[in-house]
């Protein structure tokens, strides 16, 4: 034990190791005693840092609604393969204002993004240049508001509706940002007032906004050729193509004037008559005429103008909806199984309604989709369709794509969905899937043509034109089923007289021509019709076709027009009307 | 605040540090394990605290308090200890927990004290050590301390208790070489039990005709599978069947310790290996098993004659190997008739013989597959796709001076710890693609057969390819660091009066990958024992913590807490009492801050998120992150508060009989939360602040009761424990319209649910299959006869969320302990035994709810059908999703206790002269039995898991001996 002795050397590496122990107690003394900074930051960013600034207001952008919502799963139109779907659920007998899955109530949230940005917007040097600088500020002041006007809307589709007295009631419209000490018990105005806020907002957005994006100095509006005509253009070019502009929300207005004179809110001519205002100005924009490729808009590379889509999403590549939406031998999910009752919506070829005596076209329940609507293949995969190249066969002896064959992944109904895919994306069983490119739409043509329509016959009927409208219902109508169905003459349209049966006409074009683009759930409820309707799917086996009835849609009763409002914010505000039956 | 702190600490650390240097030479105290400075006084009493006594002779429970340690008779707060040496013998347990629970009270296994859950470890006095690699050889002791007075020198990190675990040392004198090993077999006490194909067939087209839709098997292919006219084309696959798992596993474990030293170095070194075999049969290259090495050092040395140094070395690896899938967790969903996984080639038709020459084999069989099933491949990923390797590594190293500052001040000693463990968690693995084929099956002309073959062979999957390079991934970094200094002053005044103190500096971080964040805590400590005559104790225990997790005006929390007890049996009229040997009583409480359930930094600020996600525009040309909150800011936001009162009695009785009672009770105040049910819209959430808010209550108390006695050669030891707990929502962020849904006032762990009143009969529908109107509109889908009917608690004539009532309890109330050592000579027996009571459970795992595309288990043999609606146990069968039937309520409620044997074992001593025969010492060999029996009312349910491994039982045979 010699190496033990305590001799003086022995001394000086206590010491030194001592010191060291020290030592580094307290080099890590001063980490240990504050949090590792992660450069987080706090709210005095906005000054320092406008993208970030914006980057609060994109939130609202993120939350703009497109097409692949599939609602329709819980309407007549289709069904969902899916166990536990949201939808499904809603759909057969789950829907309580403390189940929602088609709420709305957190589109809140995009507003609060959109208010928090609005109360930065002013401190905010958005360009060094003093001019360059204010038409920034104009833009994005004009584009927050003009989203906050649009998730208000949003909101209201969701959770408008009657108290149990009766009155009609809207949803709170917040103009401001509330911090945490601030006060959220708020009370419902009246479904007028919301409507005239959010037509508010959006007028002021129009105010602020360019009309279109673009480097034209022809398409400067009036309103804003006091500025620098080279500065204007910078700040207002093509690169911000995809936001809002005054076009959008004008067609928008159009959007919540009718929703507003539907028969289950205002059911007023008046409002109707609102909506052909802020609509037909841009029906004349493009010479009155349809866009010819706008039945299948989704299908290939779009040029980035397509004349159809006044809205959309940036273009994304991508397989998503083809990998949820293609049968199951082409290995998707098939989640989306059109209905029977969609597709006896389809007309014969020659314009009557399926089964008409009139038709030149007998229809064969056992050869059902020969001599009907184009759009009938367009949109919905039959038994022995075609997507692409592929042959489907939806019938008992199908060994995948079969009803019922293989659970959450066959058909329910013997449909699948075509529409909105691309039958050139490729999925293997293994290996890289070939993507494509997608355009989610927010707005097309197609729907402000019907918007006019529905609107004009609401006034006064098939023939009616509002003051300075070039196209009435019947016009509109002609349109569309031509560009559909290639009609020299349409027969059954030119023999419709009264305002009932061409209402029934135009809903159901507008059911065909935006089917499985999120419309159906909620025009169904503004229209204030029966939604109880069970849906149909049509099985083929040996001996032939036969109808089943696939899923009910347990929405029987009044209260199903109008949605709840969610149960748990109706326990902490006690101004916070709940609409009757929920 | 923050700068007081540091100084202090510094303060602490220097004074630890550099006085010593001018301090003059004195004795060092040569106690060999531990920094206890036993005080005489106490020493003479000694033979007054009868501990579980498993050596024979009474000694002093010692406590561990991590940073000092104390004689069970000086304790003023509930703190109990095991001493594992002395144990270990006749309860030869693998883990930490054989020696927990079942021994102190108040302890429901080795994670949770008096109902808390989340214990934290303190190994060596270091806390927040990883103990995953401790084997009880190595184990000098384990102590439980309870109550904020035991646990204010943890600071934060107190909360929910500590368990202390204090590692064997080395003793001056005989050098020493000891070795245990055994061998376990382990076999299935349980598996789940699902219906074979044919069954399952017949029962889902049940299912889909109850759901008003058309049947799906054909009645042949049914009665094919039920004739079992060809296994493969008409599978019916059971994993829990002897052709994928053998029938019992086995695992053994070497255990070899040397220990000794001098007096002026002591040493303990411990090795260990243990290897954990696996049920799985096929492809043993890869299923391999578990395989752990460990290497401990415990190094004790004097440096000089006032300091002493000690370095302890722990090192440790894990590493199993296993296939890429195991039949016991796809076999709770692989549906028996999904498809044949294996197909033997004397299968397949001599007209494929060309492509068979391309096709690998495994045993015989071709690997099957189905094109709707690609992604369900459990077999064929066992057998090609190669393997998985998961290591996890520990090391663990610790240095600690000790300093005799007796030349300073009488009875003045200092310590600094330095600790540093390092945990890695990676897996190697080979992953082979491989081709697996859907069969056609036929009956091919050139075959002679007369069954059917396979006429076609149709591949999938990726190719056989073998993997050409391991690929490694890591699964978790661990670096934990701390320093400690305490200075410790123990003196006896005089006669009457005596103090103990400690003042400590403390400061850990941990740090883990994935996290930005340290999680760090750091406090200082004051520990003062004033003790009067040795019979009154009072007890001042205070740390002052100091948080990084809240806003700086917020960091510091001062945590004060008082003890006292008075030792009766020292007053003069019971001293030398033969039938009251010890007598205490003992009172305790105060307040803890704690920060160590704030799960977050920052959560105090506004705190902005620049990366939620990019927008962008013009077809992708522009873009720009989405900027989010993180959540609200709340410059107030402040510790949770741990509030502690107990009361306690100790006694010993007829030197034979020791009995203790404690009475808890603490509150949870200031928990932290966001006020989303109370204050805030749903839509407010990115934006809602953290608050101190929730409120709960437990209390309590444990009951302990110990007899030693011997007889002649016939010597007894029998302890039972017994806790009971009651545990209360105080205060909590929710909102609700009726009373009965409200969680204040009901236990912590409340299962909400609905009451179930049996099931619908057809009686109670229309002719149309709507539900008739007198009876309550249930809103979870639509119901038909079988499906279960609840009670409308407010008569709002629906059954919804609302009718949700407190129908039970997930935290058990009563805990009992016993254990019993029977000895003759050198025979005894060992029995362990524990029951939990007064808690339940929800059968809500798809084997017991089941409906939609899960596998069909044995429950739904009882199932409601129009025949059967009088006996049915279990609702109507449904091929949707039934939200009605499968949702939290009493229907699927059960009782969780039971009493369990956990351990039996029979040990045999060799007497002194046998061993000295051939050349050994205290030789022993045992035999045990582990997880016994359970008796409970729903034994089955508590003994069956699913979709993992089952529960064991284990048979061992072990041998201990020292040379």
């Amino acid at each position: 034990m010699s190496y033990f002795k305590y001799n003086n050397g022995m001394k000086k590496i206590v010491i030194g190791l001592l010191f060291s122990a020290i030592m580094m107690g307290l080099i890590s003394c001063e980490e240990l005693l504050s949090p590792v900074d992660e450069n987080l930051i706090g709210d005095d960013f906005a000054t320092v840092d406008p993208s970030s600034a914006e980057g609060l207001l994109l939130n609202a952008y993120a939350g703009v609604l497109g097409q692949y919502q599939f609602t329709s799963v819980a309407t007549d139109d289709a069904v969902t393969n899916q166990l536990t779907s949201g939808y499904r659920r809603m759909a057969t007998g789950e829907l309580t204002a403390q189940f929602n899955p088609a709420g709305r109530w957190s589109k809140y949230e995009d507003i609060f993004y959109v208010n928090k940005f609005l109360s930065i917007i002013d401190q905010v040097k958005w360009q060094e240049d003093s001019l360059l600088n204010e038409l920034t500020y104009r833009r994005l002041k004009g584009e927050a508001l003009a989203l906050r006007a649009l998730h208000h809307f949003y909101v209201l589709e969701g959770h408008a509706g009657k108290d149990a007295e009766g009155n009609l009631l809207g949803i709170p419209y917040f103009k401001e940002f509330i911090d945490n000490e601030g006060n959220f018990n708020v009370p419902r105005p009246s479904f007028e007032a919301t409507i005239d806020s959010i037509v508010a907002d959006f007028d002021s957005a129009y105010a602020y906004l360019p009309y279109v994006y673009s480097s034209n100095p022809d398409d400067i509006p009036d309103k804003d050729t006091i500025y620098d005509q080279d500065a204007y253009l910078t700040v207002n070019s093509q690169y911000y193509n995809n936001r809002i502009n005054g076009q959008i929300v004008r067609a928008l207005q159009g959007r919540v004037k009718l929703f507003a004179a539907s028969p289950a809110f205002l059911n007023s001519a008046e409002v109707y008559q609102e909506a052909v205002s802020y609509v037909s100005p841009l029906v004349d924009e493009i010479n009155f005429l349809l866009p010819s490729d706008g039945i299948e808009y989704y299908e290939s590379d779009l040029d980035s103008d397509n004349p159809e889509v006044l809205w959309r999403r940036s273009v994304a590549e991508n397989a998503n909806q083809e990998q949820n939406n293609f049968p199951p031998s082409l290995n998707g999910n098939g989640n989306v199984n059109p209905s029977q009752n969609l597709v006896d919506a389809f007309p014969m070829a020659d314009g009557y309604p399926r089964g008409s005596s009139e038709s030149m076209y007998d229809y064969d329940p056992n050869d059902p989709y020969v001599n009907r609507d184009p759009r009938l293949d367009k949109y919905i995969l039959v038994n022995g369709g075609m997507i692409g190249s592929n042959t489907i066969y939806t019938d008992k002896s199908s060994e995948q794509d079969g009803v019922n064959q293989v659970s959450q992944k066959s058909t329910r109904t013997g449909y699948y969905l075509k529409k909105l895919l691309r039958p050139d994306v490729i999925i293997p069983v293994s290996g890289n899937v070939v993507v494509q490119n997608h355009y989610e739409v927010y707005f097309r043509y197609t729907e402000l043509f019907l918007i006019l329509a529905e609107a004009q016959n609401e006034i006064g009927g098939p023939n009616y034109r509002a003051n300075g409208v070039f196209l009435s219902a019947r016009d509109i109508l002609r349109l569309s089923r031509r560009r559909a169905l290639d009609l020299f003459s349409d027969p059954y349209l030119e023999g419709i007289s009264s305002q009932d049966e061409m209402r029934s006409l135009i809903r159901n074009e507008r059911r065909l021509e935006l089917c499985f683009e999120g419309n159906r759930f909620w025009d169904l409820r503004r229209w204030g019709v029966e939604l109880d309707e069970p849906v149909y799917g049509y099985y083929k086996d040996e001996t032939g076709y036969e109808q089943i009835e696939v899923e009910k849609r347990l929405f029987e009763g009044d209260k199903y027009t109008y949605m709840p409002i969610p149960y748990s914010e109706i326990l902490k505000f006690s101004a916070l009307v709940q609409n009757a039956g929920w | 605040m923050n700068h007081i702190h540091r100084y202090i600490l510094f303060a602490v650390l220097v004074f630890s540090g550099v006085f010593p240097a001018h301090a003059q030479q004195s004795n060092l105290s040569d106690s060999p394990d531990s920094d206890i400075n036993r005080r005489q006084p106490l020493q003479e009493q000694n033979d007054k605290v009868v501990v579980n006594d498993y050596a024979g002779a009474d000694t002093v429970q010692i406590i561990d308090f991590g940073f000092m340690q104390k004689t069970k008779e000086e304790i003023v707060t509930s703190a109990s200890s095991i001493p594992v040496p002395d144990a270990i013998i006749y309860n030869n347990t693998q883990n930490i927990a054989g020696f927990v629970e079942g021994f102190i009270p108040g302890v429901m296994g080795i994670n949770n004290i008096r109902g808390l859950g989340n214990v934290l470890y303190v190994v060596d006095g270091i806390p927040g050590r990883d103990i995953s690699a401790l084997s009880a050889e190595e184990i000098e002791r384990i102590s439980v301390l309870k109550d904020v007075n035991a646990l204010a020198l943890y600071g934060s990190q107190g909360r929910n208790g500590a368990i202390v675990i204090t590692t064997k040392r080395g003793r001056a004198g005989k050098n020493r070489v000891s070795v245990s090993a055994s061998y376990h077999l382990k076999t299935p006490i349980s598996y789940p039990s699902y219906l074979g194909s044919a069954d399952y067939m017949q029962l889902y087209n049940e299912a889909r005709l109850n759901d008003g839709l058309t049947e799906l098997y054909g009645e042949e292919v049914i009665q094919n599978t039920r004739d079992e006219v060809n296994p493969y084309r008409y599978p019916d696959v059971d994993f829990y069947s002897g052709e994928y798992l053998k029938e019992y596993a086995s695992q053994t474990k070497v255990s070899t310790i040397f220990s000794g030293g001098n007096d002026k170095v002591r040493y303990f070194v411990n090795m260990d290996h243990k290897f954990n075999g696996t049920l799985e049969k096929l492809n043993p290259e890869a299923n391999v098993g578990q395989n752990q090495f460990k290497v401990r050092g415990n190094l004790d040395f004097k440096i000089n004659n006032w300091i002493s140094s000690s370095v302890d070395i722990m090192t440790y690896i894990d590493n199993s190997r296993s296939a890429h899938a195991s039949v016991l967790s796809a076999g709770a969903t692989f549906r028996p008739n999904l498809y044949a996984p294996l197909l033997p080639t004397s299968f397949v038709s001599a007209s494929l013989q060309d492509q068979m020459d391309a096709i690998r084999t495994y045993d015989g069989y071709i690997l099957g597959g189905n094109s709707s099933y690609t992604g369900i491949t459990p077999i064929a990923d066992i057998y090609a796709k190669g393997y998985m390797r998961a290591v996890d590594n520990i090391t663990q190293v610790a240095n600690t001076l000790r300093f005799d500052l007796s030349s300073v001040a009488e009875g003045l000693t200092a310590k600094t710890n330095i600790s540093l463990d390092y945990y890695d968690a990676y897996s190697l693995s080979i992953n082979n693609t491989y081709n697996f084929y859907q069969p056609v099956w036929g009956v091919d002309s050139t075959d002679t057969w007369e069954s059917d073959s396979i006429v076609a062979l149709n591949p999938l999957g990726e190719g056989d390819r073998k993997d050409q390079t391991e690929n490694i991934s890591t699964n978790g970094f661990n670096m934990r660091y701390g320093v400690y200094a305490q200075l410790n002053y123990q003196r006896q005044l005089n006669e009457n009066h005596s103090i103990n103190a400690v003042l400590l500096g403390y400061t850990n971080a941990l740090m883990a990958d994935g996290n930005i964040q340290l999680d760090k805590q750091s406090h200082l400590a004051l520990s003062a024992v004033y003790a009067y005559r040795n019979k009154i104790f009072a007890d001042f225990s205070t740390a002052y913590s100091y948080s990084v997790k809240l806003g700086s005006d917020n960091r510091g929390g001062f945590s004060p807490t008082v003890g006292l007890a008075y030792l009766v049996s020292e007053e003069e009229f019971l001293k030398d009492n033969d039938l009251i040997n010890h007598l205490k009583i003992k009172a305790s409480g105060g307040v803890l801050k704690t920060d160590i359930n704030i799960n977050g930094y920052f959560l105090y600020q506004e705190v902005y998120n620049l990366n939620s996600g990019v927008y962008s525009w013009d077809d992708g040309t522009r873009s720009l992150g989405r900027t989010r909150l993180i959540n609200g800011r709340n410059q107030n936001l402040t510790f949770e508060d741990r509030t502690d009162l107990n009361l306690g009695i100790e006694t010993s009785l007829f030197n034979a009989l020791f009995l203790e009672f404690n009475y808890f009770q603490m509150t949870f105040g200031n928990q932290v939360t966001q006020l989303q049910n109370t204050k805030y819209p749903s839509y407010y959430t990115d934006f809602t602040p953290y608050s101190n808010f929730d409120e709960d209550l437990f209390l309590g108390y444990e009951f302990s009761a110990n007899i030693s006695k011997s007889i002649g050669d016939f010597q007894t030891i029998l302890g039972v424990n017994y806790m009971n707990i009651h545990t209360e929502v105080v205060q909590k962020d929710e909102s609700v319209e009726f009373d009965y849904l409200s969680r204040v006032g009901q236990p912590t762990s409340a299962l909400m649910g609905l009451v179930a009143d049996g099931f619908y009969q057809v009686s109670d529908f229309t002719g149309e299959g709507a539900l008739i109107s007198s009876l309550p509109s249930p809103q979870f889908g639509e119901v038909r006869p079988g499906d279960i009917k609840y009670i409308d608690q407010n008569d709002d004539n629906l059954i919804d969320n609302n009718d949700r009532t407190f129908i039970g309890k997930s935290m058990f109330t009563h805990a009992l302990g016993v254990n019993l050592l029977l000895k003759y000579k050198s025979v005894s027996l060992f029995i362990l035994c524990r029951g939990r009571f007064g808690a339940e459970g929800m059968l809500n795992d798809d084997y017991y709810w089941v409906d939609g595309d899960d596998k069909y288990s044995e429950m739904v043999l009882d199932r409601w059908t129009e025949e059967t609606a009088a006996t049915a146990t279990y609702p109507r069968l449904s091929s949707k999703a039934n939200n009605n039937n499968f949702r939290n309520s009493t229907f699927w409620l059960y009782d969780k206790s039971s009493f369990d044997i956990d351990r039996v074992q029979l040990t045999y001593e060799l007497n002194e002269s046998a061993c000295n025969k051939i050349g050994l010492e205290n030789l022993s060999i045992n035999l045990a039995a582990v997880n016994l029996a359970k008796f409970g009312p729903n034994k089955e349910t508590l003994e069956l898991n699913i979709g993992n491994n089952p529960q064991f039982r284990y048979f061992m045979v072990g041998l201990r001996t020292a040379l």
